[in-house]
């Protein structure tokens, strides 16, 4: 049993025509001058990819190609498993197409789920104090881009209102709650939470409530916030998907990458708006207020036009807000 | 090789059994022979189990390509063959992955530190790209000999500088120059076997080749914008002061003037790219003892033009996936027009014997891959 083949010693750009012999555990060939024997131990297969040679590579740095339909690798045992499966993967196109559903459930599933849950983990390994560290950057570059002025509000009401964020604080948070009230025309009626505990509400917002029930519920939407650890969170995910953007097509920078992970970022802060409105709605209940308050309030503002549309922006439908935790709202407000 | 050149008839000549002198050597082609289906396959494949793996395949999916396009290089007949090892290749981009997310966190962390990396990473620059240029060169071979690449860091890295400074002061007109320059370098210090590389000068073509660019640039927008006032003025009549036709076809002439900007700038970076190769191979010889064996390349900047705009056009409209068949049309364009004349015959060159630093060599080859577009 011989296999015709082509031998390149590696130092002359040469090659001679050989006829390959197995004898016992060695190789032998003659190139015509000399014959040689390798121990066939010592001797690399490697299996050509399509329409390119198998080659032999021998341990003194020189190449036996032999032509794919002699098959000299399966005379071997064939190639290793993992070897056999990248050949299958690349046989056809069937295999290709459920490929690509694989991939693509994969894609969508870390984006639903994986991502989240490793932001998740991650946050819960990370000390308040940087949470508060970030809260004061964002703190720094909100006074520098918006006006914001000393609330106009009385000393007693604002105690008050702080007062209230106490109260819709679960019993054993490890933040420390500090309410801000500003008066600032930019901004409107709205209210934010910064990561650590710091919540900034406006007096445009306190003015708009009705009753104090309505501001207990924002302000415990925003407890939710902090609870959850949302700015810590949304950062993490942000940079995730950014990242894997970024692999994938070498470019973050451009219109085209940037697309996707604003949209991903708006569908993770819809999941936080509803995982702070689920927390406001225990606290309320637990509270004795009725959880439709917060659906309410934030309806009736939606209907304003003066720019209350930030509190509102990639939000959970006010139509899901009118169902609290399964319930059903009286309509209106 | 040598048998079909010496074998070959030449018109006018009787064949005598011994002639006095060697007779020329016939000109040996470059081919390409890859299958556009089957490197579709791998192309996307490597998309795919990257995005699956994490990552990790990609080293992979990257020697596989490489093996794939080497492969089907064939020049006398005899294809390539590449050498990188996937480890090594997973080495190098862990590399990058990391620099990416300490930049990021570095950005969140405070302004001064983002500069300060920056910094060491333009001083790290000319080391990767010298390990980079010797990974690539000595992870390929023809008729199993190696080439390589052999200049130090240091000459690499005063060749970058000046290579900066150069394009900085003259404003960016001195990017051919700055071309010219660095591709002298690169080839000077290319080996295949104990045979070396060299390029003569050739400054003024790299500049011909620069102004033709950009003058077909500059023709094509100014055909554009007078095909647009045409076709404004056209439309003005036939809608007859309609609004709504009038307002279509101002949108349809305004995208299809944003694709045609598109398609010219993906083309022009890679036509001027391709043109400076073409006269670096026209003034390229590959000296083995003495003997000189000459390269011509004859890419037209018109044929270039056709290729890449064509390309780029596909690729959009197949929303990408035209990309592997691009690919190697371009392989394809630039090899069928490179031809070797070659002094004698190549067989005289050997593999260069094993120097005292051989092991420390083999060691950078084994180093680490970076992708960085030479």
């Amino acid at each position: 049993m011989s296999l015709p083949g082509s031998y390149l010693d590696g130092r002359s750009p040469v090659p001679r025509p050989v006829m390959l012999e197995r004898d016992h555990h060695q190789l032998v060939f003659t190139d015509g001058v000399k014959t040689h024997r390798y121990p066939a131990g010592q001797v690399d297969f490697e299996t050509g990819l399509p329409g390119l040679p198998d080659k032999l590579r021998l341990p003194d740095g020189g190449v036996i190609e032999v032509a794919q339909q002699h098959r000299c690798r399966h005379m071997a045992g064939g190639p290793p498993p993992w070897e056999r499966l990248l050949a299958w993967l690349h046989g056809g196109w069937t295999i290709l197409v459920v490929l690509l559903i694989a991939t693509v459930a994969a894609v969508w599933f870390a984006y639903r789920d994986g991502l989240p849950w490793l932001a998740a983990k991650v946050v819960r390994q990370t000390p308040v104090a940087m949470e508060k560290q970030m809260a004061e950057q964002t703190m720094a570059l909100l006074n520098k881009t918006v006006n914001l002025r000393p609330s106009g509000l009385s000393d007693a009401r604002q105690r008050q209102l702080q007062g209230l964020l106490d109260q819709v604080k679960p019993a054993n948070s490890p933040y420390h709650y500090e309410l801000t009230l500003v008066d600032s025309a930019d901004i409107g009626p709205n209210a934010f939470a910064l990561p650590g505990g710091h919540v900034l509400m406006t007096d445009q917002l306190v003015r708009a409530a009705k009753s104090d029930d309505e501001i207990m519920a924002v302000l415990a939407h925003e407890a939710g916030h902090v609870e959850n650890r949302h700015g810590l969170r949304s950062v993490v995910q942000y940079g995730g998907v950014s990242l894997a953007i970024t692999l994938l097509t070498g470019d973050s920078t451009s219109m085209l990458a940037l697309a996707p992970a604003l949209l991903a970022d708006m569908k993770y802060s819809r999941d936080f708006e509803r995982e702070a409105d689920h927390f406001a709605f225990t606290q309320l209940e637990a509270r004795h207020v009725s959880p439709c308050v917060l659906g309410q309030f934030l309806q009736r503002m939606s209907g304003r036009d003066d720019g209350s549309a930030n509190l509102l922006a990639s939000h959970p439908s006010t139509e899901e807000r009118s169902h609290p935790n399964g319930a059903q709202c009286p309509a209106g407000g | 090789m040598t048998e079909n050149a010496e074998n070959r008839i030449q018109p006018g000549f009787t064949p005598s059994p011994a002639p006095a002198a060697p007779p020329p050597a016939a000109p040996l082609r470059f081919t390409f022979s890859g299958d556009g289906a089957e490197f579709f396959r791998i192309w996307f494949v490597n998309i795919l189990l990257s995005i699956l793996t994490l990552g990790i395949y990609s080293a992979w999916g990257k020697v596989r390509t490489q093996k794939y396009l080497y492969g089907h290089t064939r020049f006398a007949g005899s294809g390539f063959d590449y050498h990188g090892k996937p480890l090594a290749i997973l080495k190098g981009r862990a590399l990058i992955v990391g620099v990416i997310v300490l930049l990021a966190v570095a950005k969140q962390v405070s302004p001064l530190l983002e500069l300060g990396m920056y910094l060491g990473l333009a001083l790290f620059l000319p080391w990767a790209v010298t390990a980079a240029m010797r990974f690539r060169l000595r992870n390929t071979s023809w008729r199993q000999m190696r080439f390589n690449f052999r200049a130090t860091t240091w000459e690499t890295s005063s060749q970058i500088a000046m290579n900066i400074v150069i394009v900085v002061l003259t404003l960016g007109f001195g990017l051919p120059y700055a071309r010219h320059r660095l591709h002298q370098f690169l080839v000077g210090h290319s080996w295949f076997g104990n045979a070396r590389f060299d390029m003569s000068r050739c400054v003024r073509e790299y500049y011909g080749v620069w102004f033709k660019g950009i003058l077909m640039a500059i023709g094509a927008s100014v055909a554009l914008v007078v095909v647009g006032l045409i076709f404004t003025f056209g439309l003005g009549i036939v809608s007859g002061g309609g609004k709504t036709a009038f307002g279509i076809g101002i949108v349809l002439y305004v995208v299809l003037a944003y694709l045609f900007l598109l398609v010219m700038w993906m083309s022009v970076g890679q036509i001027i790219h391709d043109g400076f190769s073409n006269a670096m191979w026209n003034h390229t010889v590959l000296n083995s003892d003495g003997r000189l064996h000459r390269f011509q390349s004859g890419m037209t900047l018109g044929g270039l033009a056709r290729l890449h705009a064509g390309n780029a056009i596909l690729i959009l409209l197949s929303a990408g996936f035209y990309y592997p068949f691009a690919k190697l049309r371009v392989l394809d364009y630039r090899l069928s027009n490179l031809t070797v004349f070659p002094d004698d015959n190549l067989d005289a060159i050997r593999a260069r014997p094993l120097s005292d630093n051989a092991a420390l060599g083999d060691a950078a080859a084994d180093g680490f891959e970076l992708d960085l577009g030479l």
